[in-house]
C-alpha cells in the first residue's frame, strides 16, 4: 500500500483531494457544454424535419439502445460500489467492482459495433453514404447522420473510459485507494457515470420518442 | 479525507429508481398514444434519471457549493441553448432551404 503524494502547493491531502474534485467538475462540466452542441444541432433539424425525426427513431434499433441502457446504469452502480469499498478501505471488492464496471463498458462497446453493422446493412449509414430504403428522406438522411455523430462521439469517450476504469482497477488491487485518500478513484467514477448520463439522453431522443 | 459517505442501501435505491423509471419511459413511448406530448414526457424522466445519477452516484449530494453551482450554470447555459435554437428555427415566417441533396439524388422522396 503506497502512502499519496501531496503536491507542494498543498498544506493537506484534504485540501488537494478538494482542489482535484473541483477540477474534475470543471471538465465534466466543459463536456456537458461540448454536448451540447450536438444536442442543440439535433433539437435545430428535428424542429425543421419533425415528422422524419420521429419515423427515424420508430426505425432505430430500440432493443440494442434500450440493452446499453441497462448496461450503462448498472455500470454506475458497480463504479459507485468500487467507490464505496475503498472508502472501507476493502481493496478487493473495489478492484472487482471496477473489473465489473469495466466489463460492462466492453459489453456496451460490443452492442453498438452489432448494432452499427446493422446500420451499414441496412443502409442506415451517415451524410452521402445513406440509402435507407425505409425512410428515403432527408430528413432521415439527416437523423442517422445526427445519430452516428452523437453516438460515435460517445462510444468514443466510453471507449477512454474503460482504459481508465481497467488502470484504476490494477492501482485498486495494488492497495493505492485507501479510506483516508481515494480521490482519484473518484474522479474516474464522476467521469463513468457523466457518460452514463449522456447516454440517458441519447436514449432517450435517439430510440424512445 | 473526511467525505460523508453513501449508504449501499441508497446506491441500490437509486438504482431501482433508474429501472424503475426507464420502464415507464419505456411505456409511455410505446404504449400510451400520446404523440404530441410523448416527447415531453420522455423528456422530463430523462432528467429526472439524470437528477438520480448525479445526486447518488456522481456524489452531488456530498459536492461542495462551488461545484453545484458550476453544474447549475453549465445546465443553464445548455438550456438556454437548446431554447433559443428551437424557439428561432420554429418561428420563422419562412423557413430556411433545407440543405439540398447532392446531384444524382433521385433516391429521395423530398
Amino acid at each position: 500500500m503506497s502512502e499519496p503524494a501531496l503536491g507542494e502547493q498543498f498544506h493537506d491531502l484534504e485540501r488537494q483531494a478538494a482542489t482535484l474534485r473541483f477540477g474534475m467538475w470543471i471538465f465534466l462540466v466543459s463536456e456537458i457544454l461540448l454536448f451540447a452542441a450536438l444536442f442543440t444541432l439535433y433539437a435545430a433539424y428535428r424542429t425543421m424535419f419533425s415528422e422524419d425525426f420521429r419515423e427515424g427513431v420508430l426505425h432505430n434499433t430500440f432493443a440494442y439502445g434500450t440493452a446499453n441502457l441497462f448496461i450503462l446504469l448498472t455500470s454506475s452502480l458497480t463504479a459507485s460500489l468500487a467507490l464505496y469499498g475503498a472508502r472501507r478501505d476493502r481493496r478487493r471488492w473495489t478492484g472487482l467492482m471496477l473489473v465489473a464496471t469495466a466489463a460492462l463498458g466492453l459489453a456496451f462497446i460490443a452492442v453498438k459495433l452489432t448494432e452499427y453493422g446493422k446500420h451499414v446493412e441496412e443502409g442506415s449509414t451517415p451524410g452521402p453514404w445513406y440509402h435507407y430504403a425505409e425512410l428515403p428522406t432527408f430528413g432521415g438522411n439527416r437523423f442517422f447522420t445526427m445519430y452516428w455523430g452523437m453516438t460515435g462521439f460517445h462510444v468514443l469517450h466510453l471507449a477512454a473510459g474503460v482504459l481508465v476504469v481497467s488502470w484504476m482497477a490494477v492501482r485498486a488491487f495494488k492497495g493505492h485507494y485507501t479510506a483516508r485518500y481515494h480521490v482519484k478513484l473518484e474522479m474516474g467514477t464522476l467521469y463513468w457515470s457523466l457518460v452514463d448520463l449522456m447516454w440517458i439522453f441519447l436514449w432517450t431522443i435517439l430510440y424512445l420518442s | 479525507m473526511s467525505v460523508k459517505t453513501a449508504s449501499l442501501g441508497s446506491y441500490l435505491l437509486a438504482y431501482l429508481a433508474l429501472l424503475l423509471m426507464a420502464g415507464v419511459a419505456i411505456v409511455f413511448a410505446r404504449a400510451v398514444p400520446w404523440p404530441r406530448w410523448d416527447l415531453v414526457i420522455d423528456l422530463a424522466l430523462a432528467t429526472a434519471m439524470a437528477g438520480v445519477v448525479l445526486w447518488f452516484f456522481m456524489h452531488l449530494a456530498e459536492a461542495s457549493f462551488q461545484i453545484r453551482l458550476g453544474l447549475g450554470v453549465a445546465v443553464s447555459l445548455l438550456l438556454t441553448l437548446l431554447l433559443l435554437t428551437v424557439a428561432d428555427v420554429a418561428t420563422r415566417h419562412e423557413q430556411p432551404m433545407a440543405p439540398r441533396p447532392g446531384p444524382g439524388f433521385g433516391f429521395y422522396r423530398r
